[in-house]
């Protein structure tokens, strides 16, 4: 009698809401950001060279739309990305998580830029650009990525985003500010590669 | 066997009197309705619903409800009961209400108002904490009245709204159930009725795998009458807490009613509720509601109804209300008028 009872207190203990809830899946990681050159050559030919790279990141994301009673529902589950990331000259990581993620059939996966500072010089000339545009640069990637109660809910993802060798291309640092900020995002949108894996096991 | 008419709409409004059991009952729900947090304006068919008795022998019964209304037919109730054991126990299994409080265990008959408080129909479904599973109940030997019940339930249905909801889940565990504890104590002392009921119910959600929804409630009633035929009153409140775990969060709320039931005599009766629903708290900065997200503040509706029953069979409710806050923007207000009949194979001098 007193094994039931306890047996009985145990799981209604172990099922009463005390604590944070959790989700359908606890994600961490390691976010790498790769850039190989920092030479350029702007419009005006002009040799010139970046000395430092300054990353910051909203968050990564997945995205996807998932099977809901009546019928689906896109969800965007975010994971934030800590600290700055200065990719040249070495590589750049830092390690995410742990966060607890919704359910959801994700079928992509974005790493979206909040903040670039670009330094280096042209010639003699130092310049420094300062880049954030609204809602982010988003590199995507495609993922095949289901969180649900069916699969193992502990996920490791390693990240690597690899700036393209073209960051600067077309960009002349000590002309239009703004001209040159654009052209840096169009060319971070165009060529920049975002390359993801991840691994699962249980809780 | 001749059909008759039951009485069975007098006593419905004093929570502390006995109902008549009729066999094989029809009761229909006629409403008039109009202004806002009514359902749909003008004539509607409320409820039909068809009553199923059966017993087998001492030790078994069946009891099944039918309803139906112009939009679709459900079973409100059907369960097997194994009463006559030691300890006044009953055990109980299928489709049923849950020994919860006090208006839960009311079907749309027996209840003072048309529609039911808004703290079963948010925090438990559409029709109130309706659950498949198992359920005991138990009297301890004291004084006054101690039972004791128990449940153990599918985390899933109608009425599991914070739990699993209506959403079709595997289930892989014991923590895939909703467990239900409570005991309701009864103090009778001459005419005056008594009751403290206090419950809890221990249930998954659906936000997470291993995420959880626990809601504890309290109910007091306190009745009066001693006859039928003369001035009585009842005076309820029933009062709930929710906690519902949800991704990196504890979502509380509240949720209660309180009314006040007032019998002239046989065919009179006047009865004020009032209804309220809490705010969602949580962490300051993330409190999204998944169930509500457009009902997560404050809610207070206040209800006045008065119920005529010229026949023993019908009974007519004209009810107003004042609906504020919650999904609400401006005050609104509405009001049903509602005719009920009964009909049962059973002669009333049986019942």
């Amino acid at each position: 009698m007193r094994a039931t009872i306890a047996l009985l207190m145990s799981l209604l203990l172990a099922g009463c809401a005390f604590g944070d809830g959790r989700g359908f899946a606890t994600i961490d990681g390691t976010l790498t950001v790769e850039f190989s050159q920092d030479e350029f050559t702007t419009p005006g030919g002009a040799e010139g060279e970046l000395d430092s790279l300054d990353i910051s990141f909203l968050e990564l994301q997945l995205e996807g739309d998932t099977a809901v009673e009546g019928g689906t529902e896109h969800r965007n589950s975010v994971l934030p990305i800590p600290g700055t990331f200065d990719p040249v000259d070495r590589t750049s990581s830092a390690a995410f998580g742990p966060y607890e993620v919704d359910r959801g059939d994700y079928s992509q996966f974005n790493a979206v830029i909040n903040r670039l500072v670009v330094g280096g010089k042209v010639g003699d000339e130092t310049f420094r650009l300062e880049i954030a545009p609204e809602g982010g640069i988003a590199i995507k990637a495609q993922a095949d990525l289901p969180v649900n109660r069916e699969r193992a809910p502990a996920i490791t993802i390693t990240a690597r985003l690899i700036l393209p060798d073209n960051l600067m291309e077309a960009v002349d640092p000590l002309g239009d500010e703004n001209a040159a900020a654009a052209q840096i995002v169009a060319n971070i949108m165009a060529d920049g590669i975002l390359d993801a894996t991840w691994v699962r096991k249980a809780d | 066997m001749r059909a008759r008419i039951l009485m069975i709409l007098l006593l419905v409004t004093l929570p502390s009197a006995a109902l008549a059991e009729p066999e094989n009952p029809v009761w229909m729900g006629v409403n008039a309705a109009a202004g806002g947090g009514v359902g749909n304006d003008g004539f509607n068919l409320d409820f039909f619903q068809l009553g199923l008795n059966a017993g087998y022998g001492d030790h078994f019964k069946l009891d099944g409800i039918v309803k139906s209304t112009t939009d679709e037919v459900a079973l409100q109730a059907g369960y097997i009961s194994v009463v006559d054991l030691p300890l006044d126990m009953i055990i109980r299994t299928g489709l049923m209400r849950s020994h919860l409080g006090v208006e839960n265990a009311r079907y749309e008959t027996q209840r003072a108002f048309v529609d039911a408080p808004l703290a079963l129909t948010k925090f438990f479904g559409p029709d109130g904490h309706a659950v498949v599973g198992g359920d005991l109940m138990l009297t301890i030997p004291t004084p006054w009245t101690l039972r004791l019940f128990g449940a153990l339930t599918a985390g899933g249905g109608a009425g599991q709204r914070s739990a699993y909801g209506t959403q079709a889940v595997e289930v892989e565990g014991l923590r895939d159930f909703s467990y239900q504890l409570g005991l309701e104590n009864v103090w009778e002392v001459e005419d005056v009725n008594i009751t403290l009921d206090l419950h809890g119910v221990f249930a998954p959600n659906n936000t997470g795998r291993t995420n959880g929804t626990d809601i504890f409630g309290v109910a007091l009633t306190l009745g009066w009458r001693p006859d039928i035929e003369e001035f009585g009153f009842a005076l309820e409140t029933e009062w709930f807490v929710r906690r519902r775990q949800i991704i990196a969060d504890v979502l509380q709320d509240m949720a209660g009613w309180a009314q006040l039931v007032l019998g002239f005599d046989e065919q009179w009766s006047l009865a004020v509720r009032y209804d309220h629903t809490g705010e969602v708290s949580g962490k300051p900065d993330v409190v999204i509601d998944p169930l509500d997200p457009l009902d997560d503040e404050a809610r207070h509706r206040i209800q006045l109804n008065v119920g005529w029953a010229p026949m023993p069979f019908a009974r007519l409710r004209l009810t107003g209300s004042v609906d504020l806050g919650g999904p609400h923007e401006d005050p609104v207000f509405g009001g049903y008028l509602q005719l009920e009949v009964g009909y049962t194979t059973r002669p009333a001098e049986e019942n």
